[in-house]
This record gives structure tokens, sequence and C-alpha cells, in this order.
């Protein structure tokens, strides 16, 4: 009977206080959903980052004349810089084929002769695909005899670089912040509830109730609260996605699949929160000792 | 011997409390407090039950010392004692069943158990007909009823009760006494403060004097 009399107190005392307790719901759900959101398109954001540095790549022009020797002697010139992950050759005649591939277009029948320059195709280790030391590595290429130009694409690395990180930075700020801030509104919400029945709660204490027993029906409240902010928090979720695919899918190629571990995820961080915040909470205003002050 | 006080002293701070006082409690025995208002009646039940730890001195209720007790332990001693105030201190928005119940919900007695157990002890103290009501609803002597029927669901040693009928009407304040007499006649020990000499006046039950935090020797 034990845990059917803490249950029904804490349905009394959400009834009691409903509606500051549906302002922490929606709050909750609301600042879950950002915390969500943001964790998401952060997720979405490193894996392209990852994918663009997989795919980055220095293109290194020889000069038409050089000989076997003057390109392997490039290449040993390569291989002995340390940012330099792996180095591949692409002759003038490769370099044709892949023009062709590209384009759709045989260049042996729009020109006489080949003009592609021979090149290597380097890639930087993952963690060097940073601006500076890009351009400080294409720099030392760029001097090597023999070599005639160095080509990669440095506006994208620096705009990614800036942006990446920046949002990076804003991002983990703001969900620091609302978690903290929802942790605060469930325990203030909480410390209401059990400022309200100090003298109920004095009571039992003059009875001899155990200190769980007492606080079971607080901490279950936070509990249902971070719950249901969490069930708002998916349905928020859920609707943002369809919205935002569905303007925005064909321009940046991110396509948000609304997975339903999203509800998962966004009900059990909304009971844990509760569950982490009421406990805390439950424990105020109430003393073994009775006090005169009510 | 059920409880024994060695220069039991507790001071609020504002030279206000209790002062050294020596006194023992026997089991089963009802004894009244007696003396005027702020001598300290209230404050040495408060020390019974442990809601005020002595300044100074000791207090052993059975195995109990106030100089050893944990936390863990001052819960236990408080469900094997029942206590009733002037004030009632019940839970007005839940039923009066739910408050005489509380003892046994909270130490995880079934519930078959608890409504055997509550019905018979409403029963006793006469108000089974509120058993749904809420507390809140009920007249001052009825309240107090509820208060003892809480009491003494848990099946007690000892009762204590700081002028359970100063809040009430010559009538219930009978009622009210006569059930705390039927307690102590089955067994169980009443310690039991008061003003109301016109009760108590035909009894020939312990009188313990107190005047300004200390008792009186007669
Ligand atoms: N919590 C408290 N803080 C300060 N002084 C108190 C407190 N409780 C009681 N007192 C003082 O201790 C004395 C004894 O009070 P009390 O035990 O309530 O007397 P009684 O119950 O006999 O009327 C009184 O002078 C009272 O003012
Ligand atoms: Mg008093």
């Amino acid at each position: 009977m034990r845990l059917s009399f803490i249950t029904k107190q804490t349905f009394i005392n959400l009834w009691t206080a409903r509606i500051p307790a549906l302002i922490a719901v929606f709050t909750i759900g609301i600042s879950l959903s950002i915390v969500i959101g943001m964790s998401l398109l952060g997720y979405k954001a490193i894996n392209s980052f990852d994918l663009f540095q997989d795919k980055f790549e220095i293109e290194v022009f020889l000069h038409p004349d050089l000989s076997r020797e003057e390109i392997l002697k490039v290449q040993n010139e390569l291989a002995s810089i340390n940012q330099i992950k792996m180095i591949n050759y692409v002759s003038k005649e490769e370099a044709a084929r892949i023009f062709k591939q590209e384009f759709g277009e045989d260049i042996y029948e729009i020109l006489d002769e080949n003009p592609l320059p021979a090149s290597f195709h380097i890639k930087l280790y993952k963690q060097m695909t940073h601006p500076g030391i890009v351009e400080n590595v294409a720099h030392r290429i760029e001097i090597l005899p023999g070599v005639d130009d160095v080509k990669y694409h440095k506006e994208i690395l620096i705009l990614i670089e800036k942006y990446f990180r920046l949002f990076s930075l804003v991002g983990t700020g703001v969900i620091f912040a609302l978690l903290i801030a929802m942790n605060i509104l469930i325990k203030n919400t909480i410390k209401l509830s059990v400022y309200a029945r100090r003298k109920q709660i004095a009571i039992l204490q003059q009875l001899g109730a155990g200190g769980l027993f007492i606080r079971l029906p607080y901490i279950f409240e936070g509990i249902i609260e971070g719950a249901l902010g969490g069930v708002f928090a998916g349905f928020l979720l859920h609707t943002a996605f369809r919205a935002v695919n569905f303007s925005v899918q064909y321009i940046f190629d991110i396509s948000l699949e609304f997975s339903p571990i999203i509800w998962t995820v966004a009900i059990s961080a909304g009971t844990v929160m509760g569950l982490l915040s009421s406990n805390r909470a439950a424990k105020s205003f109430m003393y073994l000792f009775a006090r005169d002050d009510y | 011997m059920m409880i024994e006080c060695k220069k039991l002293t507790v001071n609020f701070g504002n030279g206000e409390g209790i002062r050294n006082i020596n006194a023992s409690f026997n089991e089963g025995e009802f004894t009244l407090l007696l003396g005027p208002t702020g001598c300290g009646k209230s404050t040495l039940m408060r020390v019974i039950y442990m809601d005020i730890l002595p300044t100074k001195g000791h207090i052993n209720i059975r195995k109990w010392d106030s100089r050893k007790i944990s936390k863990r332990q001052i819960l236990h001693l408080r469900r094997e004692i029942g206590i009733i105030f002037q004030d009632f201190r019940l839970i007005e928005n839940l039923s009066v069943f739910e408050n005489v119940a509380l003892p046994l919900i909270m130490t995880g007695h079934s519930r078959r158990i608890i409504k055997d157990r509550v019905e018979v002890i409403l029963d006793e103290v006469g108000l089974l007909e509120t058993w749904h009501q809420k507390a809140g609803s009920l007249s001052g002597g009825e309240k107090q009823r509820v208060a003892i029927a809480r009491a003494i669901v848990k099946n007690p040693f000892l009762v204590l009760a700081d002028e359970p009928t100063g809040n009430l009407d010559p009538e219930a304040a009978n009622t009210v006494f006569e059930l705390l007499r039927k307690i102590n006649s089955l067994g169980t020990a009443v310690i039991m403060a008061t003003h109301n000499y016109g009760l108590i006046e035909d009894t020939d039950y312990r009188r313990i004097y107190m005047e300004n935090g200390s008792l009186m020797d007669l």
C-alpha cells in the first residue's frame, strides 16, 4: 500500500500545482528539443566535415617535360613531408581519362595533343586539414623543383574551419545553458511543491516516516514532468524535422531523418533530467528536528 | 524503567527551556504533567520523541539513549511512540482512513492488514462512519479522536499527549480523556500535559509539577 499511497500523493501534488507543472513541462519540452536538435545538427556537421576531410586533396601539377627520374625525385620529396598521408601519381594519360569521365568528351578529339599535365594527388592526415597547415604544406611543395602549380580548395577550407568552430562553440554553449536552465526550472518547481507541503512533511517526520517515503512523491513529480517534457520535445522535433526537410533538403543536401529513436532519447533524457533535478530539491524543507518558523 | 532523565537540560539559547531534570517514568504508567504555560511541559515531551536533543544531560527511552542515537533510530523511536497535540496535526486533505493508516503505510504493511487494523481502531474511537471523509471536514473533537486513533494504530508502548483537550469543548474533552484512560488501562503508558484541572481532579494518576523549566519537589 506504500507505493500506491506515494503514487496518489504524486498525482495530488501534480494536480494542485498544475499550472507550474504545465509551465515546467512546456519549457522542458522546448529546451530539450533545442538541445537534441542542436546535438543532431552537430553530429551531422561533424560527419560532413569528416567526409570533407576524407575527400580533401591537394593537386600538385608537374612541369610537362620532366623525366621519370625527376618525377620520382618530386615524389620522394613529397614523401618526406610529415603531414602527407597518401601520394597518388596521375599521369597525362590518366588525367585525360579522368577528364573524359568528368566532362564526357575525349580530349584527343578536341585537341591534337593532350595538354593536361601529370600531377600528384595528395591526401593529408585528417587532423592536418586546417587552412594554416595546408597553406604551409602547399608552400613547401610549390618551391620544389619540377613543380609547376599547387591547387586546393582554399576558400572552402577557410569557410568550413571558421563556421565549424563558431558552430561548435555556440552550440555547446547553448546546450549547456539550456541543460542548466532545465535543471533550475525543475528544481524550483519541486521546491515550490515541497514548500507548499512543509507542514504535512513535518507531520510525517513526527510520525517517524523515512526520508525516501517523504521524498518519493516529489521525485516522481519531477520524473513525470521531465518525461512529459520529453514527449513534448519529441513532438516538437518531429514537427520541426518535417518543416526543415520540406524547405531545406534540396539546398544543403542535408536530409534529417526523424528516427523513432529520437522519441526514446527525448523521453529518457527528460526522465533522467527530472530525476536528477528533483532528488536534490526534494530534500529541501525537510528537518528531522522540528522548526518553529512554519 | 521506561524513561530515565538524568540532569536533562534543553537550552533554547535565550535562557529558556528546561533545566537539570531528573525523573523516571514506568512502563504502563499514566503520568500527568502539570504547571503554568511556559514552564517546559512541551519541551520535555519533545525531548522524549527526540524532536529536540538535550543540550546537557541525557534521556534514555527503552533501548534508545539520546547520547548515541542515530537519525534512523530516531525515526524508529517515533514509530513506537504515539503523539497527540493540542492542534491535532492531521493531514487535512487526506481522508480519515488515510490519516489513521499513515503510520502503517509508511512501514510497508499490506493493504488488507491496514484496513482491518484501522477499522478496529476507528471503531474504538467511535468514528467508523467518517472513514471516507476528509480530515479537514471534521469537528475539533472528532479530529482529536482521529489523532488518537493515528497514535495508537501502531500499538505504541507510550502515548504522549500535549494538552490534548486544549482546543476542545468540555464534552469533547471528556471523550478524549476517557479514550486516553482506556488506552492506558490496556497497558500503554500515557504522559499527558494539561491545564484542565477539572478533567483530572477525580483521578489518582501520578502528577508531576513543573515550574520555570524545572521539576517541583513535592
Ligand atoms: N523553539 C523555541 N525557541 C525558543 N524558546 C522556546 C522554544 N520553545 C519553547 N521555548 C521557551 O521555553 C520555555 C518552555 O516552553 P514550553 O515547553 O513550550 O512550555 P509549556 O509547554 O509548559 O507551556 C518557554 O519559556 C518558551 O518560551
Ligand atoms: Mg506547551
